[in-house]
């Protein structure tokens, strides 16, 4: 029997304002309503899926396809629209770390509350209390409140009481990504003992390398809809191969950004620091990258624009931000060049991405994923004529000596 | 096997059924009424002092306004005895209504995130807000024992006022939670209402000086009702049943009536919060 029926499942949503806020807004929603209909959008188009019994599916897709909406209408925080989903067993979820934690309470405390909140009973608790402190490894901070906590400590205590719900279907979003390296072993330990005890689970997450190693089959969801179900293995090269064809998009033709758009980036590209165009970067080059924007406004005040790079599997490697680096741009033209001056470029040899997002005074004007892609060769980082190899990892300044004693 | 989790776009809400779920989640409650009160008390420098202040300054200013300025006619209890006992209803009934209406929004961070019967939030607050009650009472009996004032058996009616005004807060407190998700506005509305609430609930005087033909308004404020019910049960002062019948039935009707509401925008909580 299937844990989870799902049949023309919709979600749609208004564009703009909440449904319903104060009075004026909800006489207006009615009054629009009268007057024009409304524009709406679908978050989940006609979903149809079935998921086995103890199967572990994972959910991939750009952000806004609907993998969270999905989730979340599963674990009934929302309500689908239209359609029917027919859950056969006990079902808990975990869309984000810590949910209900109270800063001021103890750790302790904080597991019974959670637990609690999470559908265990009292005595359930008071069972696994000693299990779940020790898979937490906070003995000693079992009576400290928990704001302070360092964030390591929280993710730990978080995911250990949601590693001990003995539920038969579990729904996790982007929660491995958390936590220390040790930890995080522990924690997918725990949850392929789980898959071996026969648990059904369903997780969201953008690190396609640990969906790959844990989940059987995925599901591909785009724009509200579904893609490709399948194998994990042919969902995820599905996935990848759709990702390549966006490159060819002209960037301020694309579609698939979100923001109100008060400025959008218009284009991205990559010059050596004599202002040539790069089509490859070289390990150790001094390269800028730069970020055209475009707006109808002449100004734009408190820009604060961010790059993050990514690799193809999703993990990220660092972040631009202007914020962070030499803060807000108080005023810039609408029509903007942003130039970034990276010295020596950190990155070893293999195909990156970078998700763009551009937020004005506070708000977000324009995200797009694969804003750009990049290709980086192997070059003479440390200016030794040795190249350092394909590595998974940064270049960083170091310098090896030999102290004399 | 348990029954199937069956979500519907198109069917109605099954009452029965969410209640029942509701109620197999107690320990949830518990824990979020236990989660206020520490919470509440443990942040401030002087702790439960606050609960202990705040009806003290409601007590000073009605009987300092009603008692000395107006002089209203008590009865021959003492005045100040007289305003205690009006108020541990009225106290609690505030508490929780002020609490209970934000009580949804304040948890938005767990309500989009997890799923639980939304009810649990504004019960948690009905149970959390009995210790505003419960030290009103204990004011209350140190005037009794300082003015040595005699009490019979029948204050043992003071149970089922108890559980009547649990009731009363928790049937507005409901309304009072949905009505905010869905309009903000009552943010600003609650504390109004609650303020001529103060003085339109007869905490400082009696029901019998409201005249005749406002009867049948001061009746329909739920509050009236169990406010005599104290009154009966500590000083003997004799209940209008016709008053008291409309309050009760007004609760009633407020707590069905609101727990129905309240379940059908259930659903569209995490949506619009």
């Amino acid at each position: 029997m299937a844990a989870i029926h799902i049949e023309h499942v919709w979600k749609t949503y208004q564009r703009g304002k909440s449904r319903r806020g104060d009075i004026r807004q909800s006489l207006t929603f009615w009054w629009n309503n009268i007057k024009s209909g409304h524009e709406y959008f679908n978050a989940l188009e006609d979903i149809n899926l079935a998921i086995e019994e103890g199967d572990v599916v994972g959910i991939i897709g750009p952000n806004g396809a609907g993998k969270s909406t999905l989730l979340k209408i599963l674990s009934r925080i929302t309500y689908p629209s239209k359609g029917k989903v027919v859950i056969n067993g006990s079902l808990s979820s975990l869309l984000e770390v810590g949910v209900g934690f109270h800063p001021e309470l103890t750790g302790r405390d904080n597991i019974y509350l959670n637990g609690a909140i999470h559908g265990m009973s009292k005595k359930e608790i008071d069972r696994k209390f000693e299990s779940i402190v020790d898979f937490s490894g906070l003995e000693l901070f079992l009576d400290t409140p928990v704001k302070q906590y360092s964030s390591g400590m929280y993710v730990r205590l978080a995911f250990s009481i949601s590693a001990h719900l003995d539920t038969d279907i579990l729904l996790l979003d982007e929660v491995l990504g958390v936590g220390d390296l040790e930890f995080k072993k522990k924690s997918l330990e725990k949850i392929t003992e789980k898959l071996n005890a026969g648990r059904t689970i369903i997780m969201v997450s953008h690190q396609l390398d640990v969906l790959r190693t844990l989940c059987v089959n995925g599901i591909y969801l785009d724009g509200g809809k579904l893609i490709e179900t399948g194998k994990i293995d042919h969902v995820i090269e599905k996935y990848l191969s759709a990702k390549g064809e966006l490159k060819n998009i002209d960037l301020a033709q694309r579609k698939d950004r979100m923001g109100n758009g008060q400025a959008i980036v218009s284009s991205i590209r990559f010059e050596d620091k004599d202002g040539k165009i790069l089509p490859t970067i070289h390990s150790g080059q001094d390269i800028k990258i730069i970020v055209a924007l475009k707006s109808a406004d002449k100004f734009l005040q408190n820009v604060d624009l961010r790059l993050d790079v990514f690799d193809k599997m999703g993990q990220q490697w660092f972040l631009l931000s202007n914020t962070i680096s030499d803060g807000t741009f108080l005023q810039c033209p609408g029509e903007a060049i942003l130039e970034c001056d990276i010295p020596s470029f950190p990155l070893g040899e293999g195909h990156f991405i970078l998700n763009a997002s551009l937020n004005i005074n506070n708000q977000k004007s324009d995200f797009i994923q694969q804003a750009a892609a990049f290709e980086v060769l192997p070059g003479d980082f440390y200016r030794t004529g040795r190249l350092p190899s394909a590595s998974n990892g940064v270049l960083i300044n170091y310098h090896w000596s030999i102290k004399e004693k | 096997m348990q029954k199937p989790i069956v979500i519907d776009a198109h069917s109605g809400v099954n009452i029965p059924d969410r209640l029942k779920e509701c109620w197999q989640r107690w320990d949830l409650i518990l824990m979020l009424s236990y989660r206020d009160i520490k919470v509440r008390y443990t942040q401030t420098a002087i702790g439960m002092l606050w609960a202990l202040i705040n009806p003290l300054i409601s007590i000073l200013l009605l009987f300092f306004v009603f008692n000395v300025i107006v002089n209203v006619d008590t009865d021959g209890i003492p005045p100040l005895l007289f305003t205690v006992s009006g108020l541990c209803a009225w106290n609690y009934f505030s508490k929780v209504v002020s609490e209970a209406g934000t009580s949804i929004v304040g948890a938005q961070a767990l309500v989009k995130k997890i799923y639980f019967p939304r009810l649990v939030i504004p019960v948690s607050k009905a149970i959390s807000g009995l210790i505003e009650l419960f030290v009103v009472l204990v004011i209350l009996f140190i005037l009794l024992l300082y003015y040595r004032y005699p009490v019979d058996l029948k204050i043992f009616l003071l149970i089922p006022c108890i559980v009547l005004v649990f009731f009363i807060g928790l049937g507005c407190g409901i309304w009072v939670a949905a009505l905010t998700i869905r309009f903000r506005d009552f943010h600003y509305i609650v504390p109004v209402l609650l303020r001529i609430g103060m003085f339109a609930s007869p905490i400082a005087f009696g029901t019998k000086m409201v005249p005749e033909g406002y009867k049948w308004v001061v009746s329909l404020n739920p509050l009236t009702g169990i406010i005599d019910g104290f009154r009966y049960a500590l000083f003997n002062i004799p209940l209008d049943y016709e008053v008291f019948m409309i309050s009760m039935a007004t609760s009633v009707v407020l707590l069905i009536s609101g727990i129905i509401y309240f379940l059908r925008m259930e659903k569209y909580i995490a949506d619009i919060v």
